[in-house]
């Protein structure tokens, strides 16, 4: 194991059923870089989140965070020691408040500093009180990521961000992006290859259940050239 | 025909507002389950008819109703403790139906055990408050007006823990979505075992409540089946001003309809059952959504 | 070997076999056994086939018994005549009532399944009391006649007759499950409803047939157990039954052929030999159904049937579905 590494995934598999989904995947995630995974519909890009996250089983491989074996944990024991995960429904709890969901969360860490949310979110302060079921999507979004942070994770794993967002809450994501990966390392993962490229320090090709490229280039990430491996 | 007089219309409406009240007791706790851990807890039946046979023990010895109800909730608090950590949360994850069954076993099991210990002649348990109230010129046991009394107690205090503690908000975010809930970190299991036992503890005090309305039997779970399945029906699993509305609506339907004809008591939250599901499948609320 | 041990031979050797052993056990334990899984078959199907559960089947034997009862009773004397009279009393009951249950998910279904029987048993322990006679119910040994070709009054002849009956109920459901494009519907409806419906199909009808036939077959076994026991009173609608019912069907396996009658066999000789010992058998019943259950909910045929098709695919290499190289 590379020491340098922050999380490590080494020889992941994983099947829903007898349909196999993941086909020995590594990758690694060095602390507070911003990588992304993209990838076509369908070619398990959530699935490997989840597993990483232990909200799925894998048949077999391992994760490695911080130096400990994460497969065979419960997710709630992952999301305390620091591994985060977002799904990409943008589905906070509808009958409670910003503020309840931000409890919760709270709750669940001991960290009650909102200070931090809101810096970053400053919009979620006047929103305090509303209920889950009247936020837009971006703001869905927003308290997503918001109550994820407290606890000061180390790492993120945000899937599909961008999905039914407005242009200009995109960009404001990006800037989010890249003031939240001073605290902590984001993986990402989506099909919106534009996001992508102004977000990621590193990205992996993803297709049909296997990693196929990992582009490390700025000028390719930039101009999107390594979509032709999907 | 019975003549119908104000005197017992009020009486008869009095009567449903009690029966109301057990039934909301008993059918909380299936609303919770459902609603949080996605499971129809039919041995919740069970927790009832042993709430009420605690109560009846205890009063014997002690002489004291209270001490017995008392003693009643802790020791339903107990087994079904566990109950819970070594059968039911095995089946969490398994479809509703698997949990019907699994937990109907339960309560058959549990019923058997109540013949053994208890026997099979009925028991009866002393009403704990004498006397009566005076209401719009009925005289009505006072006992029933208690009853009705801590069940409005009991729906207050749920509502106050369902919203304003964070256990509470943690079980309402349950409801909507249990894996997310685990994903900020919190221990799902806990949070299921504690509804789970909440739930059994309010049955149990519907027993408590009802055993000096009737006699405690061993087929008194059985018995009262048939409306606690009408109430949830009417009312829709997973809401629980849902279940407390038709709770109100069966109670009354029962004690106003045994007015008319006797044996229409039986029948009649059958017949408004059908009359409702015919117009809505799911219930009169039936999301799966927690509403206030 | 393989033709000769097809389900269809099997289903006549099972019974042949079972119907020998009346030296070996006694005849009113194979009969009762023999009528119970006719009774089950029907619960049977319903939650393995639909996944629909009822614990209000009592209801619907009692259809079936009180048919033939209050034939007999009234009526007539041939209880060959009075189990027609059952079997169609209880499928127009069935009909009729079926429209009104089967529209319901399956949770409420079953509640409502609960419910029903509860005031079945009212209605004939109470409200038809007048005609029912309610828990001493009607005594019909004086009213029924020797029967040509079988007699049904004579315990050998309903013992032969059930078996027949059996063996008729076991070859319809044998086509019914493993060979009509019903069953596989039926199957379909229980996997996803859904998007069978999207598909085209009218689910309700299907699950109305279903249910007409399940229940039907119960209210054969109803009629049989009146014939059988020359009796019938209120206590066969009592919601209480609904538990053995159940019990055996998933002990046995639900939605398999022969888990009915083997979980009858079991149940019943369980619960003969337990009650001797102890007098209370709902913690038995109770019992097993959380040990069925927390053990995967197959049942005995079920695991059996689940085993033997797990060797049969190793033995002939099945290639998994997708390649290494192929992916999704």
């Amino acid at each position: 194991m590379d020491r340098s590494n922050l999380v490590e995934v080494r020889n992941l598999n994983a099947a829903y059923g007898q349909s196999n989904v993941l086909f020995d995947i590594n990758l690694a995630i060095k602390p507070n870089e911003r990588v992304a995974i993209v990838g076509r519909n369908g070619a398990g890009k959530t699935t490997l989140l989840k597993c990483m996250a232990s909200l799925l089983t894998p048949t077999n491989g391992s994760v490695v965070f911080d130096g400990k074996e994460l497969v065979g944990k419960r997710s709630y024991e992952v999301a305390r020691m620091g591994l985060k995960y977002i799904d990409q429904d943008k589905h906070v709890f509808l009958d409670l408040t910003v503020r309840e969901n931000l409890e919760l969360s709270s709750y669940a860490t001991g960290d009650y500093d909102w200070d931090k949310v809101f810096k970053h979110f400053p919009k979620l302060k006047i929103l305090i009180d509303r209920k889950g079921a009247f936020l837009s999507g971006g703001e869905r979004q927003m308290l997503m990521i918001g109550r994820a942070i407290l606890g000061d994770p180390k790492v993120l794993l945000i899937d599909e961000p961008t999905e039914g967002l407005a242009p200009s809450i995109v960009d404001d994501l990006v800037t989010t992006f890249h003031e939240l990966s001073k605290d902590c390392a984001i993986l990402t993962v989506g099909q919106n290859l534009s996001f992508v490229s102004r977000v990621a320090e590193r990205i992996y090709a993803m297709k049909e259940g296997k990693l196929v490229a990992e582009i490390t280039d700025e000028a390719e990430i930039k101009n999107n050239s390594y979509s032709h491996y999907l | 025909m019975i003549q119908m007089n104000g005197q017992l219309v009020i009486s008869a409406i009095v009567l449903g507002l009690s029966m109301s009240g057990v039934y909301f007791l008993l059918t909380v706790g299936l609303s919770l389950c459902y609603g949080l851990m996605r499971m129809i807890s039919l041995d919740q039946f069970f927790y009832y008819a042993l709430g009420a046979y605690l109560v009846y023990t205890i009063t014997a010895a002690t002489g004291s109703f209270w001490l017995g109800a008392l003693g009643a909730m802790l020791v339903t608090l107990v087994v079904a403790f566990a109950v819970e950590r070594l059968i039911i949360k095995r089946v969490y994850s398994k479809p509703v139906m698997f949990s019907m069954i699994l937990t109907f076993g339960v309560n058959l099991m549990g019923v058997g055990l109540i013949k053994y210990i208890w026997g099979l002649t009925p028991k009866p348990v002393a009403s704990p408050i004498g006397g009566s109230v005076n209401i719009l010129g009925t005289s009505v046991p006072g006992y029933r007006v208690f009853v009705i009394f801590l069940a409005v107690v009991v729906y207050l205090a749920v509502q106050y823990f369902l919203n304003k503690t964070i256990l509470g908000t943690a079980i309402r975010a349950g409801i909507d979505d249990a894996e997310k809930v685990e994903a900020l970190g919190i221990n799902i299991s806990r949070l299921f075992t504690v509804t789970f036992i909440l739930s059994s503890v309010l049955s149990a005090l519907a027993g408590v409540i009802h055993a000096p309305f009737v006699m405690v039997s061993p087929e008194m779970g059985m018995s009262i089946t048939a409306f606690a399945f009408m109430v949830v029906i009417i009312g829709g699993l997973g809401s629980i001003k849902g279940t407390m509305v038709s709770a109100l609506i069966v109670g009354q339907v029962v004690s106003l309809g045994a007015l008319i004809w006797a044996p229409l008591a039986e029948m009649a939250p059958f017949l408004v059952m059908i009359i409702i599901l015919l117009i809505k499948p799911t219930g009169l609320y039936g999301s799966k959504l927690m509403t206030r | 070997m393989k033709r000769f041990l097809s389900s269809w031979t099997l289903i006549f050797v099972v019974f042949i076999l079972l119907y020998l052993m009346k030296g070996i056990l006694p005849a009113a334990f194979l009969t009762e056994v023999v009528i119970f899984s006719i009774y089950a078959m029907g619960c049977s199907f319903l939650i393995g086939c639909l996944g629909l559960t009822s614990f209000g089947q009592p209801a619907f034997l009692a259809f079936g018994a009180y048919g033939a009862g209050v034939y007999l009773y009234y009526f007539g004397t041939n209880s060959y005549m009075a189990i027609l009279v059952g079997i169609l009393v209880s499928l127009l009951l069935n009909m009729l009532v079926g429209t009104f249950l089967v529209r319901l998910s399956s949770s409420y279904f079953t509640l409502c399944n609960q419910a029903f029987c509860v005031v079945t048993f009212f209605m004939f322990q109470k409200a038809l009391v007048k005609w029912t006679f309610g828990d001493n119910g009607l005594l019909l040994i004086s009213r029924m006649e020797p029967t040509p070709v079988i007699d049904l009054t004579s315990p050998s002849g309903i013992y032969l007759f059930s078996f027949i009956v059996a063996i008729l109920v076991w070859l319809f459901f044998n086509y019914l499950m493993k060979k009509s494009v019903f069953g596989a519907t039926c199957l379909c409806v229980k996997n996803n409803e859904q998007k069978l419906r999207f598909l085209g199909y009218k689910t309700f009808n299907i699950k109305w047939l279903a249910f007409v036939i399940a229940n039907t077959v119960a209210g054969l076994a109803g009629a049989l157990y009146t014939v059988y026991f020359c009796m019938v009173n209120a206590n066969i609608a009592n919601v209480i039954g609904a538990a053995d019912v159940v019990a055996i069907s998933m002990l046995g396996g639900a939605g398999t052929l022969f888990g009915p009658l083997v979980g009858s066999f079991l149940f019943i000789g369980l619960k003969d030999i337990v009650s001797r010992f102890i007098s209370h058998w709902e913690v038995l019943v109770g019992f097993l159904l959380i040990v069925v259950m927390l053990a995967g909910e197959k049942g005995i045929v079920g695991s059996l049937e689940a085993y033997l098709e797990k060797r049969k695919n190793k033995k002939s290499q099945l290639q998994p579905a997708l390649t290494k190289e192929g992916g999704l």
